[in-house]
Formats: C-alpha cells, structure tokens, sequence
C-alpha cells in the first residue's frame, strides 16, 4: 500500500475493506481459554465424584477449590495477550462476561460451603457457564457455541432432578459439550484461518 | 456543496491505519504493517503524521526484548474519522 490520493469510491471500498478484514482477523489458538476451562473442569469433577464414589465424606468437596486455581494459573499460563497484535472490543467484552461469570460462580461456592443455605451448586454453575457460552458465541458468532450453551442450560436443570452424586457426571458432561468440543473446533478454524 | 474532504485522511496508507484502528481498541506495528502491506519504514512516517494530528496514540514499549509499538485511535480521531466519512458520502451522494 503507498501513500497515494485515490478517489471517493476508491476511499469507501478500502474503509469498508480494512474493517471487514479486522472484524473476521481470528487469532491463532482463539479455543485456548475454552479447553483450558473445559478439561481442568471435567478432571476435577470427575476426581470428587470419584474421591465421594469411594469414600462417603464430603470433605472432599473441597476438592472443588482447584478448579478456579487450576484454572487461573494455566490461563496465566496460556495467556496471549501480551503477543496479541490486536486487541477487539469483543475481546474485553468476553473478558469482562467471564470474569463477572466467574466471580460469581466463586460467590455461590462460597455461600454453599460456609452458611446453612443449601443451594444447588452444580446448577446454578452450570447455568451461569451456559449463559457465559451462549453470549461469546453470540459475540464471536459461533453457531456451535451458541447450540452448545443452550444444551447446557437443557442439562443444568438435569442436575435437579438426579442425585448429587450423578450431578457431577451431568456437570461433566456438559462441559465436554460446552467448552471441549467447540475449543478444538475453535482451535482449528483459527488454525485454517491463520495458515491461509 | 461539498465538504472538503480532510487531506491527511484522504491518503491511502493513513486512511487504512485509521479504518483498522476505528475497529478496534488497539493494534500494534506489526498487525497494521500485515493489514496495509506497507513497507516498515512508509507506515512509520505515516503513524507519526496521524500521532503528531492527535488522531491516534502511540505506545512504545518492549515484549520481552523486542520493541512493540501498540497504535489507538484518540477521541479527536474518531471525530475526524466520521467528518470524513461524512464528506465521502455527500460526494458520492450528489454524483
């Protein structure tokens, strides 16, 4: 491109041009975040089901803790926002979705863990994590994304109907629909995006 | 009548700089220079023409060793941006 003067509809086409490029730029590994949430959160679900499974005591729902450890240290770990050469609106938008989804994911524990309130965890986290795929779907405009949320919700209210101890098996799952599956399908479109 | 259209925009290379940074809330060097297929060096003079208009902010910094240069848009920018874009559209408009 060269420093030139060019006509009106010359200047139109590439004002349209360059936005459209910046609006579908994908980065590269773009489902990161989401595999990284998607296996901590299954392998920890599955090892309290497991550890509850064997031994009956419930103190192992603490085990429930290293999720959001786990899951923060390795996306500081995965974060590329410092090689990120561009940064979109809809990036702090999805940012700023999940972190406010997260903090009250963490809220709700709390209150189950230490006060009498017997709320029903799994759900109401399940619900909130739906509701946090269907709006980045919407944002980043992944169908599967979008279709995947919904069918989280569908097994949110699942978990209300099983046993406590199914409910992780459920809460599992989900998240194999939710996070796992659309990641490596994120992962790889980004991948044929970035290679072409 | 037709507006004047605003020189330093109505150039090829600072008005794809600034169609990408209306866009977004930041971009550095290296992803403009990859959008607008410039040479290094014609992109730099043409970011300070734009920095020294106060149309966009310039940060330097470092990655690690390598030396970034993150570019956003500024408010008065953003005006301008639309005042030519308004300028264009009663161009085309009236033809």
């Amino acid at each position: 491109m060269e420093n030139r003067t060019f006509n009106e509809t010359q200047s139109l086409e590439l004002i349209t041009r360059m936005i459209q490029e910046t609006r579908t730029h994908m980065e590269r590994h773009a489902g990161v975040p989401f595999l990284v949430w998607g296996y901590v959160t299954v392998i920890v679900t599955l090892a309290v089901w497991f550890a509850l499974t064997r031994t009956q005591n419930p103190t192992w729902n603490l085990l429930w803790f290293a999720l959001p450890a786990l899951g923060m240290l390795l996306t500081q770990l995965t974060d590329d926002r410092k090689s990120k050469t561009v940064v979109t609106f809809i990036d702090r938008i999805i940012r700023h979705t999940w972190l406010v989804l997260g903090c009250s994911a963490v809220l709700v524990s709390l209150l189950t863990l230490f006060s009498p309130l017997q709320l029903p965890i799994l759900f109401i986290i399940l619900l909130l994590m739906s509701i946090g795929t269907i709006l980045t779907g919407a944002m980043i405009r992944f169908r599967l994304c979008i279709a995947s949320g919904i069918l989280g919700i569908l097994l949110s209210t699942l978990c209300l109907w099983v046993s406590p101890l199914d409910s992780c098996l459920v809460f599992a799952a989900a998240f194999v629909v939710m996070q796992i599956i659309p990641g490596h399908i994120l992962n790889y479109q980004s991948r044929k995006q970035c290679h072409v | 009548m037709f507006k004047e259209l605003n020189p330093l925009l109505h150039s090829e290379l600072r008005l794809a700089v600034m169609s990408i940074l209306i866009g977004v809330e930041s971009a550095d060097f290296v992803y403009i220079r990859e959008q607008t297929k410039a040479s290094a060096g014609n992109l730099s003079v043409q970011i300070d023409k734009l920095r020294t208009a106060g149309y966009i902010e310039v940060e330097k910094s470092f990655r690690g060793k390598i030396p970034c240069t993150v570019c956003r848009i500024s408010p008065a920018g953003i005006d301008a941006f639309e005042e030519y874009v308004a300028a264009l559209q009663s161009y085309i408009h009236k033809k």
